[in-house]
């Protein structure tokens, strides 16, 4: 990857939220939820992309978020003429507060 | 190894980060440093980690047998380790989470050291260092890469996790897998690493109960459902996919063969999933064995782990060859374990 392949979060599209690993994984507990941004209002996209900034720094490798049973959540961004989405893996104790509330309320309110 | 931004099997090398830190824009910039200052951070976490095993293994501890167990408490907070409340060779607290980590991590320290001269995590008696009621209602238990961490569950669709026995051995195996070179936590060296887990997380309550194989229930997690789930326990290492089916949970769906074998980006890579496969090659193993399933196919699982030329991103056929090599030579070409072993993995999918 290089430095032009990495979109602006202006171009995002969808957000999908998911909470993995834990050593019970279940298909249950993962609750994932998806977001439309090109759909929300300005002002909601504006809070979207204000959290996710918050969110980049706290993101770690696959590898590292979930090793040893340790639970993270895994965001997936869609943008506007990528063909794969971009992945992130927070660990849960890393996590803003705001991005677990928008993963409990399965993005109602956004 | 830890970097911030990947696709799907694509993860950002630090010059790429670096040249972001020069090229890039300023949001990119921020993210970037940021990043790379998490890197270091956690390099440093690690280096700093490495010292104090080091320095804890240096300390005087116990003497190889005898086990060195710290149980704390977060008091439902997330600081590490927490208030220590019961240190090795204390009587009973009164708190039933405490001294459930405190039995079972001696029974996991007996396993190792009785059916395979193993002092403790590291071989050279590292402390056993767990921290329980850690969160409000914490429904999982984890290894932090230094020591054990559980939750009490919120009483309803999980209980307290240390009530299973099995799974404060499958978190001391995370602990001793790091110190045996590792296993990548992804796809089947992942599925393989939890694999293990599970593996030596049955034989400790088969060990602890005294039980011979075809005795064992070779579930994971039995106890730990509260009364809103219907399921028996996490996973089985005898019939995966059949653990627990569950409105609210879902349905067990780990695969028993390799026909079945779950691509997905989820878990990474399906490490919880995938596991069922190696599990279910171990428990045909043990059962055709018979006997106490720790005293050969134990034994050569615990062999193929600490092969010095297993690699940390083994796959299954990888693993499953080392398994047939450590049991030849210690049993011997033709022999009923070797036989054994080859017909487990054979049955699972991993051999034709």
């Amino acid at each position: 990857m290089v430095v032009s392949d990495l979109p602006s979060l202006q171009d995002l599209q969808w957000l999908h939220l998911s909470r993995e690993g834990g050593v019970a994984v279940m298909p249950g507990l993962r609750r994932p939820c998806s977001i439309q941004l090109d759909e929300c209002p300005e002002p909601l996209r504006e809070t979207l992309r204000g959290l996710l900034d918050e969110t980049l720094p706290c993101a770690v490798a696959p590898e590292e978020a979930g090793r040893g049973d340790r639970r993270y959540f895994l965001l997936e961004l869609v943008f506007a003429g990528q063909d794969a989405p971009l992945r992130l893996c927070v660990p849960e104790e890393a996590a803003p507060a705001a991005l677990v509330q928008l993963w409990r309320s399965g993005g109602a309110g956004t | 190894m830890p970097i911030a931004v990947h696709r799907p099997s694509t993860v950002l090398p630090p010059y790429v980060l670096d040249r972001l830190v020069r090229y890039g824009s300023a949001r990119l910039r921020a993210f970037a440093s940021d990043t790379l200052a998490l890197d270091r951070h956690l390099l440093a976490q690690r280096v700093s980690h490495r010292r104090l095993s080091i320095t804890t293994a240096q300390a005087p501890g116990t003497p190889p047998g005898q086990p060195w167990r710290l149980v704390h408490s977060a008091d439902q907070g997330n600081q590490l380790p927490g208030r220590l409340v019961r240190g090795e060779g204390q009587p009973d607290s009164g708190d039933a989470a405490v001294d459930e980590a405190y039995a079972w991590l001696g029974a996991t320290y007996r396993l190792y050291w009785e059916a395979f001269g193993r002092h403790s995590i590291d071989q050279a008696g590292l402390p056993l260092i767990g921290t329980v009621h850690y969160g409000q209602g914490y429904e999982n238990a984890f290894w932090n890469g230094e020591q054990m961490v559980f939750g009490d569950g919120d009483g309803e669709v999980f209980q307290r996790f240390t009530r299973a026995i099995d799974i404060v051995a499958h978190e001391l195996t995370h602990g001793v897998i790091d110190h045996q070179g590792g296993l990548l936590y992804r796809d089947q060296s992942g599925a393989l690493n939890e694999s293990l887990c599970d593996v030596f997380g049955s034989l400790v309550k088969q060990h602890h109960l005294g039980q011979q194989a075809d005795e064992a229930d070779w579930l994971i997690g039995e106890g730990l459902f509260g009364p809103a789930v219907t399921g028996r326990a996490l996973r089985s290492l005898a019939r995966p996919g059949s653990a627990y089916d569950d409105p609210l949970l879902g349905r067990d769906p780990q695969p028993a063969h390799m026909r079945d074998y779950v691509h997905t980006q989820q878990d990474n890579g399906g490490v919880h999933f995938n596991s069922g496969i190696p599990n279910q090659a171990f428990h045909r193993v043990a059962v055709a064995l018979g006997g106490h399933a720790w005293e050969r196919a134990g034994r050569i699982w615990y062999d193929a782990l600490c092969a010095p030329q297993r690699r940390a991103d083994c796959s299954f056929a990888e693993f499953a060859g080392l398994t047939l090599q450590v049991a030849t030579e210690r049993f011997g070409v033709d022999s009923a374990e070797e036989v054994a072993v080859r017909e487990g993995w054979r049955a699972v999918g991993v051999w034709s």
